[in-house]
């Protein structure tokens, strides 16, 4: 799993979340299904893609500042 | 051999790149708020005026009219109980009603979270009548809040509703956050950022146990090549020792 598909997985949670919590703070409301549901999905969705973009920056940058080592020579002992 | 996780990136960028944009597109031709906005919305007119009821219910003696809309919903506390009165009467006094059921329900996702009944045990045909209810939240107060759609309704034995109305509740947990699962939903968030902050070091660790290291050469006795010749065949070089 790649760094951006865990930031994707995270912020498909992270939007469900946030959507809920929303609600429990009386700024949406879920009582009716259909706009719920909507609100649901548009939260997953915008957090996916939000959240792949930040796992592939924070990925990419935890490789630069840990940068891979050159592998030595295969044939370097006979 | 497979490459270090950095060297997929640009590779996979690309295609993310391009996820985004369907993605996005979709997201902008789709009529995503359409449903909502046109969806119609219950709100205090509901009346069964069809049935020849016309009906009222009163929120601690407010009528429960002024809450047709999630921003002008009732306010109930924590523990807090409310009085609610419903009067109906017949438009026509020569049609006579027997209604045995005043019913409040809570929705949530469209479902009945809650149901609470008043119910007259000898019904009787009539023009008119009162029910008086006191309701709480009960257990889910402790569990939820935010904003809730409430339906009161009155029923007649056989189960017909001759009259219902919609309107908005706001039930307020201490400091707003203080019931179950607006925490539950915080510990998951504090969870989830934690995990995305360490996305890139999570990643890394798990491709070095999957045994693809991203960064160093592994050391000679764990690299998979070295391993399989001592397990698969002998060792090129005898040990120095005299192995006879």
């Amino acid at each position: 799993m790649s760094a951006t598909s865990q930031g994707a997985g995270c912020g498909v949670v992270l939007g469900i979340v946030f959507v809920l919590l929303a609600q429990q703070l009386a700024f949406v409301s879920l009582s009716d299904l259909i706009p719920a549901i909507e609100y649901l999905v548009i939260g997953a969705v915008a957090g996916g893609l939000l959240f792949a973009l930040i796992g592939w920056a924070l990925g990419r940058r935890y490789l630069q500042r840990h940068p891979p080592a050159t592998e030595p020579p295969a044939s370097s002992s006979p | 051999m497979r490459r270090a996780a950095g060297a997929g990136f640009p590779l996979r960028g690309t295609g993310f790149v391009i996820a985004i944009v369907v993605a996005v597109t979709v997201l902008l031709v789709l009529p995503v708020g359409s449903l909502a906005a046109s969806e119609p919305r219950p709100t205090s007119t509901e009346r069964a005026a069809s049935n020849g009821v016309s009906g009222s219910a009163y929120w601690d003696g407010t009528n429960v009219q002024t809450a047709s809309s999630p921003s002008s919903a009732f306010q109930i506390q924590f523990n807090g109980a409310v009085n609610i009165n419903y009067t109906w009467t017949s438009l026509l006094s020569t049609n006579l009603y027997t209604v045995n059921d005043a019913r409040l329900q809570i929705f949530y996702f469209g479902f009945a979270l809650a149901t609470r009944d008043v119910t007259n045990a000898n019904p009787m045909p009539a023009a008119g009548g009162t029910f008086t209810m006191n309701w709480t939240t009960g257990p889910l107060q402790y569990v939820l809040e935010g904003t809730y759609r409430v339906v009161a309704s009155l029923l007649e034995p056989n189960g017909t509703t001759v009259w219902s109305q919609s309107f908005w509740v706001q039930v307020a947990a201490p400091f707003y956050i203080l019931a179950a699962f607006p925490i539950v939903l915080i510990l998951i968030i504090i969870y989830e950022l934690y995990a995305v902050a360490t996305v890139g070091r999570q990643a890394t660790l798990r491709q070095t146990r999957k045994g693809n290291p991203p960064a160093a050469s592994p050391p000679a006795e764990t690299s998979p090549t070295s391993s399989t010749s001592t397990t698969e065949s002998a060792p090129p070089t005898p040990p120095p020792g005299g192995v006879p």
